[in-house]
């Protein structure tokens, strides 16, 4: 792979390991805002995924791009990523509002 | 096409397109007046109710299909094939713009899509709507009821409330993973504001936080995959996209089968989120215990609907294109090995070893033996294999769910937590005629066409159920300050109606006939028992069979057991607004069952046009 | 006028009038129950029963000026015979022949008609209709008149019912105090209504299934109105023996009316003559109808019968014809209170007497001698000679036992039953006419006694034996009187010279006319004549010693007499209405030359009668013809009524005899008469005693072989179903419980996955998409 000229592969690996880190991150971490940040790191790399799949250079066969569609996808989903960012932040910070904490851990009055 | 020809069809199409989206359009606007009131001072004086209900009304009569005639229109006349800009000009039009009709038409038909195939405006797309904008008027004259929200925050809930209603349209109508994806999100962050409303209180807090990043990570699975399977694919149109996968799966595809696999799995995972099914259900209980009953109300039955319907046509979408049939996968691989061979990626390289396609091929016989099967009547479809594939996904994602939601609500004690659960089984019921449906697209379609239309049936049911369900508890709520259900005990005699009312609900609830539940559930067994997925009815039965002790243990403690000391009076007798509007809930659940006729065609027309 | 349409229509009214009142009294008893309103139940039985007789009368104009009076059978052909006093009967049969033309009749005129269908089975249908002829008006004047006196004379007598505490001294109570209870005279009108409607009913009745119907009725009646002082067990136990002795009666009664229907296939009275003609068509349609002679009848066969020369099916029609005679005829036994069946008559005085007067003496007994003049035409010889036979021993043996009673209204039962066998015996004998015209004036008389009984009863405040009466002519003039008349006409006195006496003389005279008659013609049966001669004197006998031992003489208990009074005006008068028929009822109707008699006759059946295989020719005299000697028998009667009435006057009046002298020596005898001739023991060993041994059986059966049965089946099923209790328990049970907690506990465990925090929610976000990925992979071999 590492030979080869750069074609949609590598760019789908690259949104593979972001998308690996970002879940991880999501998983692992204890603050609200460090999961947060996991999200964002998956909706990047879907959105990479797209540009990759849209980039008919990169294509054997050009007309079995995505083309434009990709591109306006990952604009979309920028836009859409921002926004639920800014209200999960809201969110946070209304829980703080509430908690005096931003751990996810100590969110555990709702069990059962 | 020459450019003024493209911009005339846009125009066009966006003209036509938009009178058809009226009734979103008419929300958006309800939305924009209700925060633009926010800017004087003599807005406050408005009710912000008010204005959110004469727009869900007026967008209720808008989303009423209208039958047109043609008119001349010169220009719609010299358009052959309106061309999305978004568009291949290889993917195939809807069949009924085509010009091969000499009839012109000037609006949008049900069965056409709009905005240049973003959206598909039929049958479905108008029961939901009606459904969603339904509830949205039902649940504003709720919030009346109980005073929840109270005015401040009154814009603020009803705009987000209309907000993620639009999100829901656009998730039934998608045509495009865009749409979806779209619509998925503007409902989803409404929603996760929703469940946070009564900010002064702890778990509102955290539900609306627990929701929050629950949903962002499930979108943001579901972005990767639905990023992974267009690009597979090569589109996201989704019917270019199941007809790629119709040609590609008849041209023995493997290499991408991964990318593929992966790719649905984790737009189903997106999905499932959505529906609350199991393992993806996490969320339901902490955020329907910790948001208000109105919300839940909200959360319960519109979200469910609108996710249902996106599974219908995802599901439905992707493999409902019939491809070639696989005889003779070497004769036709060999003829279209070099249109192939440009196809391929360099990793993802497309191997026309027969091997590969033998493996393919027996692989598929192997599937199809392994299920329950029937006689097949359509020639064998490549994308068989296919559709077997998303009826075993769906079909085990609904047996774990309904079994796991029932099994769980067994141990509450909080009714809405309890109800959360039961919201989570009502999903999995739901998406097993999803599973008959795509089981039986190449079999039979009027079968398939049979079990969509008994998902319509049973959120009919669902609708009337769920929201009564809710109504009371907020209703009780606000008289008791209690979501236990010990605190709920003795209720009968003070509210004898209410608690009548609740009893129906929860039987309806069951399934027992002869109220609503039945209806619904009826006809999604019978969807299965076509599809010949007995298992999935089986256990769709037990399902039943368990869920009767919570629901009525809820009851039993109502009327059974004797009033607690220190409760504050909770009679809110049946004839009153509350208890009215609670009737009016229950008596369609009482008396649905003598409109089985009508119902069911209704529910056929809607399912008709998925079937084109 | 138009008699078929109006003749319903009046007799209908007349016969449906009590029936309003007896509902009315019986719907609003309990408004009329107030004490105050209690006249009114009475007030309205009486209106009705006035209403029913004015509607008789006017039915009775009708008919008379439409069918006329009828006329005598004394024209020139009977002074002929007058001078021809030694032919023959057979001669005179002859002589009548001759005269047939004159007297032709088209037959009895009869207005017939159905109201109302109330049932049909294939052919037969089952109607409420009516036959109206002369009998039928004649019978409902009487009826309706006889009783509308009776209910003016009961308003008077049951005055004390009225009140709300009466004394009851002959109930057993366990205390032994006087019973004391409220008056029901209500009631009693209730009862007397509805009595009334059932007789007219039986009356009008226009075929034997209507004529049961209402004679069960009339017997229903006949306890209630006996057993109207229900607390008494003498009251209870008459009323049953009433009913059962009456149902067995009944029981031939139905035999006979299903033999009858099987021989003639109809049970219509208007069409029973048609039909018999039908089983004998060579018998002599164009006789006379006035004749009961010999026709020259051949054997009674069929049409079939005649083809093949069967004379089997001819005999088996014979038979049945006999059996449907005889079944009747012991209908009649019961009702009419004939030997053997006549024990409950004495006993159903333990009713009030008005219901003695009606009932008991002009009416509902009547009804058996109403019947077989109805059926007359059926009659075969055998069984006509039954009926005489019958009658004989009945009228000898009751005044036998009247000679020895000592309760006031006993001799009267005892008279009433005696006169009853003097009517079955001229019916059988061929005196038709004689038979019923005895039943009309002994309606009269004999209500009159009883009503005269009654008064005396009522001014001794209910003392009923004889032999504390006496002298209370002094008391009741008026009573006495009347009672004397009564007397007389019963005795039948009268100058046969002048040919004027009471109504009993007339009637009785052509009875044993008749008699003598038949006994002529027959000389086989010549006792049919002498016997009612002896049974004359003594009528004569015991009915003056009654007269003696109440009015006559020295009064034998101070107390009661001197309570004494005369009765009051209510009770009066219909006595003396009665009076005025007991005298007048024999003789011609002023300005014409008919009578009584001869618009009776106007419904003489057309008989054709039937010689048959077994009976010996009898020859059955024209009473017409009888009247030939009628002078004979009038100074024979006289002669004999004379000894009877000498010889009670010497015993109780001149004190001659002494009565407990003859007592003494006719010591058996008159124990055995006074002991009813020991009938009522006989029967009660011979049928009560078995009926009681096989009640005791069944009872023992039922306590000792069916009852533990059925107990022990019940402890079985108990057992068993012990048995699946415990089975349900723990076959059942155990497991759905092990299995409901099981369920509950996975359920619980499944709700422990809920930890509530949020990173392992995203965890298993992660997994869940990594396991359905590699589930399904590797279910899918990929």
């Amino acid at each position: 792979m590492f030979t080869q000229p750069i074609g949609v592969a590598h760019y789908l690996v690259v949104g593979a390991i972001l998308f690996v880190c970002g879940i991880v991150c999501m998983t692992t971490k204890r603050n609200t805002i460090g999961i947060l940040m996991g999200v964002e790191l998956v909706l990047s790399a879907a959105i990479l995924n797209f540009v990759a799949f849209s980039q008919p250079a990169f294509r054997v066969d050009q007309e079995a791009s995505l083309g434009i569609d990709g591109h306006v996808f990952a604009l979309f989903a920028i836009v859409l990523a921002a926004a639920e960012a800014a209200v999960a932040l809201a969110i946070a910070l209304n829980y703080y509002n509430n908690h005096s904490t931003i751990d996810v851990d100590r969110a555990q009055d709702l069990q059962g | 096409m020459s450019f003024y020809q493209l911009i005339v069809n846009a125009k066009w199409e966006s003209w036509a397109s938009t009178l058809v989206y009226l009734p979103e359009i008419v929300l958006c606007l309800t939305i924009v007046i209700l925060l633009l009131l926010r800017l004087p001072r003599w807005g406050s004086r408005i009710s912000s109710l008010g204005i959110a209900l004469v727009g869900s009304v007026i967008a209720f009569v808008l989303s009423i299909p209208f039958e047109t005639t043609a008119e001349a229109n010169p220009e719609a006349a010299t358009t052959a094939q309106p061309v999305s800009l978004l568009q291949e000009e290889t993917s195939p039009n809807p069949p009924d713009i085509e010009a091969s009709s000499e009839e012109t038409k000037a609006y949008k038909q049900p069965g056409d899509t709009i905005f240049s195939g973003l959206i598909v405006y039929d049958g479905l797309t108008i029961f939901f709507r009606q459904l969603l904008i339904l509830f949205v008027v039902a649940l504003l004259i709720l919030m009346g009821l109980t005073g929840i929200p109270d005015r401040d925050s009154g814009a603020d809930v009803f705009t987000l409330i209309l907000g993620a209603t639009v999100g829901f349209s656009l998730m039934v109508s998608s045509n495009h993973l865009l749409i979806a994806f779209l619509g998925v999100e503007m409902a989803s962050v409404p929603s996760y504001v929703l469940a946070g409303t009564l900010k002064g209180r702890r778990i509102a807090s955290e539900a609306a936080l627990k929701f929050a990043l629950y949903g962002a990570g499930a979108a943001g699975v579901m972005l990767y995959g639905m990023s992974l399977m267009a690009g597979a694919l090569g589109s996201a149109h989704l019917p270019t996209m199941a007809e790629n996968l119709a040609q590609l799966t008849a041209n023995g595809v493997d290499d991408r089968q991964l990318v593929l696999f992966l790719g649905g799995l984790m737009i189903l995972v997106g999905l499932a989120f959505k529906l609350s099914a199991f393992p993806f259900h996490f969320w339901c209980p902490d955020v329907f215990e910790g948001a208000t009953a109105e919300v839940d109300a909200f959360l319960s039955v519109a979200s469910k609907a609108a996710a249902i319907g996106l599974l219908l046509r995802f599901a439905i979408g992707i493999s409902g294109v019939p491809g070639e049939p696989i005889e003779a996968p070497a004769a036709v691989a060999q003829a279209t090995s070099t249109e192939e061979a440009k196809n391929t990626f360099d990793i993802l390289a497309i191997s026309q070893t027969e091997a590969t396609s033998l493996t393919f091929a027996a692989q598929a016989d192997q599937e199809k033996t392994k299920l329950e099967e029937k006689p097949v009547t359509d020639p064998d479809s490549s994308v068989v294999p296919i559709q077997d594939l998303i009826v075993f996904l769906i079909g085990l994602m609904a047996a774990l769910t309904t079994t796991f939601g029932n099994l769980a609500a067994y141990g509450q004690t909080n009714i809405k937590r309890l109800m959360a659960y039961s919201t989570i089984a009502h999903a999995g019921y739901l998406m097993m005629p999803v599973a008959a449906a795509v089981a039986l697209l190449s079999k039979d379609q009027a079968g398939a066409q049979e079990a969509v239309a008994s998902v319509v049936v049973y959120l009919i049911a669902y609708f009337f159920m769920n929201l009564g369900v809710f109504a009371i508890i907020a209703l009780l709520r606000n008289r008791i300050r209690s979501e236990e259900i010990e605190d709920y005990a003795g209720i009968v005699r003070e509210s004898p109606g209410l608690v009548v009312c609740f009893g129906i609900l929860m039987f309806s609830l069951i399934g027992l006939p002869p109220l609503a539940g039945f209806l619904g559930k009826f006809w999604i067994f019978a969807a299965l028992w076509e599809a010949g997925l007995i298992t999935l009815l089986f256990i769709g039965g037990l399902n039943t069979f368990f869920s009767i002790f919570y629901y009525l243990r809820v009851l039993k403690v109502m009327v059974l057991s004797p009033e607690p000391d220190h409760r504050s009076p909770a009679a809110i007798p049946i004839i009153s607004w509350p208890g009215l509007y609670v009737a009016a809930l229950t008596v369609p659940v009482a008396i649905l069952l003598v409109f089985w006729e009508p119902i069911r065609v209704y529910s056929l027309w809607a399912a008709a046009d998925l079937f084109q | 006028m138009n008699l078929d349409r109006m003749l319903p229509l009046l007799l209908g009214g007349a016969w449906l009038l009590p029936l309003l009142a007896f509902a009315i009294i019986a719907l609003g008893g309990h408004y009329l129950k107030k004490t105050s309103s209690q006249h009114r139940a009475g007030f309205l039985s009486t209106v009705a029963i006035l209403g029913s007789f004015v509607l008789a009368v006017v039915a009775f104009s009708m008919w008379v000026s439409d069918q006329g009076l009828g006329e005598p059978h004394h024209g020139p052909e009977f002074e002929r015979a007058q001078l021809e006093e030694n032919q023959t009967p057979i001669q005179l049969a002859a002589l009548a022949e001759e005269g047939e033309a004159e007297h032709a009749h088209d037959g009895v005129f009869s207005v017939s008609g159905v109201w109302y269908i109330w049932a049909q089975v294939g052919e037969q249908k089952f109607e409420i209709g009516y036959y109206i002829d002369a009998l039928t008006i004649c019978l409902f004047v009487m009826i309706t008149l006889v009783a509308s006196c009776i209910h003016f004379f009961s308003l008077g007598y049951l005055q004390e019912e009225l009140e709300t505490g009466i004394k009851d001294h002959l109930v057993a109570t366990s205390a032994g105090e006087p019973f004391e209870r409220v008056g029901r005279q209500h009631r009693f009108f209730q009862y007397l209504s509805l009595f009334c409607f059932s007789m007219l009913g039986l009356v009008l009745a226009g075929n034997l299934l209507m004529v049961f119907i209402f004679w069960e009725l009339v017997g229903i009646c006949s306890y209630f109105l006996i057993g109207f002082y229900f607390e008494r067990k003498a009251a209870q136990d008459a009323a049953n023996k009433a009913f059962l002795v009456n149902r067995i009666g009944d029981l031939g009664f139905l035999v006979g009316i299903m033999a009858l229907w099987g021989v003639l296939g109809t049970l219509t009275f208007g069409e029973m003559s048609t039909k018999l003609a039908e089983l004998a068509p060579e018998t002599q349609q164009q006789a006379s109808p006035n004749k009961t002679t010999i026709q020259a009848a051949s054997f009674l066969q069929d049409e079939e019968a005649k083809a093949t020369n069967d004379e089997e099916t001819a005999d088996w029609n014979v038979g049945l014809l006999i059996l449907a005679g005889l079944g009747i005829f012991c209908g009649c036994v019961g009702k009419s209170a004939q030997f053997p069946l006549h024990v409950w008559l004495p006993d159903a005085m333990e009713g009030p007497t008005p219901v003695s007067a009606l009932v008991h003496s002009a009416t509902m007994v009547a009804a058996g001698v109403y019947l077989v003049a109805r059926c007359y035409p059926l009659f075969t010889e055998e069984v006509l000679l039954v009926i005489a036979y019958i009658g004989v021993i009945t009228l000898l043996m009751a005044a036998m036992m009247a000679l020895v009673a000592v309760d006031i209204k006993r001799v009267l039962a005892f008279s009433t039953i005696s006169q009853l066998g003097y009517m079955m015996l001229a019916l059988g004998v061929g005196g038709w006419s004689a038979g019923v015209f005895h039943l009309i004036t002994h309606a009269f008389f004999k209500s009159l006694l009883f009503l005269g009984a009654g008064a005396v009863i009522h001014a001794l405040h209910h003392e009923q034996l004889l032999i504390r009466m006496g002298g209370l002519r002094h008391k009741m003039p008026w009573t006495a009187g009347m009672m004397f008349v009564g007397c007389l006409a019963i005795a039948g006195a009268g100058i046969p010279g002048l040919d004027w006496g009471l109504s009993g003389y007339f009637s009785k005279d052509a009875l044993l006319a008749q008699a003598y008659a038949f006994a002529q013609v027959n000389p086989s049966h010549v006792y049919l004549y002498w016997l009612p001669l002896a049974g004359k004197a003594l009528t004569a006998f015991y009915i003056f010693r009654l007269w003696y031992l109440t009015f006559a003489g020295k009064p034998r208990e101070k107390k009661l007499y001197e309570n004494a009074h005369e009765a009051p005006l209510v009770m009066l008068i219909p006595m003396m209405v009665l009076t005025y028929f007991a005298i007048t009822a024999g003789w011609q109707i002023p300005f014409t030359p008919s009578s009584v008699t001869t618009i009776l006759e106007q419904a003489l059946p057309a008989v054709a009668s039937f010689e048959t295989p077994w009976a010996a020719a009898l020859n059955y005299p024209a009473e017409y013809l009888s009247h030939q000697y009628h002078t004979k028998i009038a100074w024979t009667a006289i002669a004999t009524a004379g000894t009877g009435f000498l010889l009670a006057t010497i015993f109780y009046v001149w004190q001659g005899l002494r009565p407990d002298e003859v007592q003494k020596q006719f010591g058996p005898l008159f124990r055995f008469l006074q002991a009813q001739l020991y009938l009522n023991e006989v029967y009660h060993f011979l049928f009560v005693r078995p009926l009681h041994g096989i009640a005791r059986a069944c009872s023992w059966i039922d306590r000792h072989l069916i009852d533990p049965f059925v107990d022990r089946m019940a402890k079985g099923t108990v057992n068993l179903a012990r048995l699946e209790d415990q089975g349900d328990r723990k076959l059942i049970d155990r497991p759905i419980d092990w299995m409901s907690a099981s369920f509950y506990d996975l359920a619980v465990q499944l709700k422990a996955t809920q930890t509530g925090m949020i990173r392992q929610y995203l965890v298993f976000l992660v997994l869940g998409t990594v396991g359905f990925f590699f589930i399904v992979g590797y279910l899918w071999q990929l």
